[in-house]
């Protein structure tokens, strides 16, 4: 048993892409750790999250932080780009499942495509299996979360998702993950990656209403 | 050159009392024994025109320029048994980079990797520098590039350069046409490329198909190298253009202009 995070949610909208992931750092069913960041910036174009094991997952952070003063130790302009990161990200987590020895996560790679002028966002996982999509949910996330992302985003046939209606979505998935995962957590974080750079939240809280059990319930949360 | 330097130059790890480590200068004394590279480079395109040696009439005349990449390209002179080794590491560095980072490995970056190398075997007992020096040209994310790499492990990044031998005589005439070549046409560029390298050769020896490689790589065009046939649209074009001018061709255009000196 090994400290792990949760699902991290992550949805693309016109101009950039938002990703959120809730703060703990569960122990099996323990709620060990309960200030954990799982979403970070890497640089100004790209943010990753992760789920699974959190140890491999700041692992593979660390590295990616390395890289990125690597660049700017040698300053020459070039700076690691969405795909990079996710390409790279793709073939470490691949070599290592080919030696059955996994970074045992699944990961989120948001970025802003200067070059296409596009969001970018990809997803890892632990297979080094790899896919790029507009709404992207690891673990929980999978069950909960992505069935509404989809009916949203079906809903709006094609168009992309508006700041708002993306906020809008990824607020009440992660409401959804804290009522219904049995290790969810109400405090989460939201990394938004647009033109104009890398921005995370404070920590935000989810607010679910338990209309139907509401009278039987007492405690911190009602 | 031929001054005897006594104890100094024996390994490259021995400083002179001046200051100067002597088997490095022998080795890009080396650089200037192997036959004329030029390489040019305007907003839009960059471009390397060789001349190839043959040993002797039985014989294919030398590969001098390399491509690395769909983007990246050089051409070398000097030991042309250290160029192999420098393509093959350069090589690897260009599709290590693609594999893992699924993109282009900038031009500036892969030249510092190089450097390093070089500069590394200056400072190190029981081997020698490198014996060739390279003209690199490019195209990456911040457009078209030229790099001149040394023995010593200096890199420069170029307008245009000439090196080899005779290659002064090709530095004076870019040196002369330097202001046209920002905004030149890719067909200009190239007839400035082989006007240089005319200017490097032996009375008695004239550009042909067999000794003269072109390469050109641009901002939306990938790495090409131009040898035997491909070079013959571009060596008439030089022909024609120099019985046109006749005795005037080997006058550039602005000449008078880019000698002043700008006064305030």
């Amino acid at each position: 048993r090994r400290v792990h995070g949760g699902a991290v949610v992550g949805v693309c909208y016109d101009q950039g892409v938002l990703l959120a992931a809730d703060t703990v750092g569960s122990f099996g069913s323990l709620a060990k750790l309960k200030h954990v960041s799982r979403v970070h910036k890497i640089n100004d174009m790209v943010a990753v999250g992760f789920s699974g094991d959190l140890a491999d997952g700041d692992c593979l952070l660390n590295e990616l932080q390395n890289m990125v003063i690597d660049d700017s130790v040698l300053d020459d302009g070039t700076e690691l780009s969405p795909r990079a990161v996710f390409c790279w990200l793709t073939r470490v987590l691949h070599h290592r499942r080919n030696k059955l020895d996994p970074f045992y996560n699944q990961f989120i790679v948001a970025g802003f495509d200067k070059k296409a002028n596009k969001p970018f966002m990809g997803c890892v996982n632990l297979l080094g299996y790899s896919w790029e999509e507009s709404i992207i949910a690891t673990g929980m996330g999978l069950h909960f979360a992505l069935p509404y992302m989809r009916s949203q985003q079906e809903a709006k046939s094609g168009v992309p998702f508006t700041f708002e209606e993306a906020q809008t979505v990824l607020t009440k998935s992660m409401a959804c993950l804290y009522a219904r995962d049995c290790r969810g957590w109400p405090q989460y974080q939201v990394v938004k990656v647009d033109g104009a750079g890398v921005v995370k939240s404070d920590v935000q809280y989810s607010r679910v209403a338990f209309k139907e059990s509401a009278d039987y319930i007492e405690g911190r949360n009602s | 050159m031929s001054m005897f330097r006594g104890q100094y130059d024996n390994d490259v790890t021995t400083w002179s009392p001046q200051g100067r480590l002597h088997q490095v200068e022998y080795a890009m004394e080396a650089v200037n024994q192997g036959s004329a590279v030029v390489g040019l480079s305007s907003n839009t395109h960059a471009v390397l025109v060789a001349l190839k040696r043959s040993q002797h009439q039985l014989s294919d005349h030398q590969k001098k320029i390399y491509q690395l990449d769909d983007h990246v390209g050089f051409a070398f002179a000097g030991l042309t048994a250290d160029a192999p080794v420098i393509y093959n590491y350069l090589r690897k560095e260009c599709l290590d980079y693609r594999f893992l980072n699924d993109n282009s490995l900038s031009i500036s970056r892969m030249v510092r990797t190089l450097s390093s190398r070089a500069q590394s075997r200056t400072q190190r007992y029981g081997g020698r520098p490198y014996g060739v020096g390279l003209l690199v040209i490019g195209s990456d994310s911040s457009g078209v590039a030229l790099f001149q790499t040394c023995p010593s492990g200096i890199e420069y990044a170029c307008r245009a350069m000439a090196i080899g031998a005779r290659s002064q005589s090709a530095r004076t005439y870019l040196e002369r046409c330097l202001k046209q070549f920002e905004t030149s046409s890719l067909q200009d560029l190239v007839q400035h490329g082989l006007r240089a390298l005319k200017e490097t050769l032996p009375s008695d020896m004239e550009l042909t198909n067999q000794n003269v490689s072109i390469a050109i790589v641009g901002i939306d065009t990938q790495f090409s190298l131009n040898e035997g046939d491909k070079v013959d649209i571009y060596l008439a074009e030089l022909k024609a253009a120099a019985e046109a001018a006749a005795s005037d061709d080997r006058k550039p255009p602005d000449s008078a202009e880019a000698m002043e000196v700008e006064s305030t």
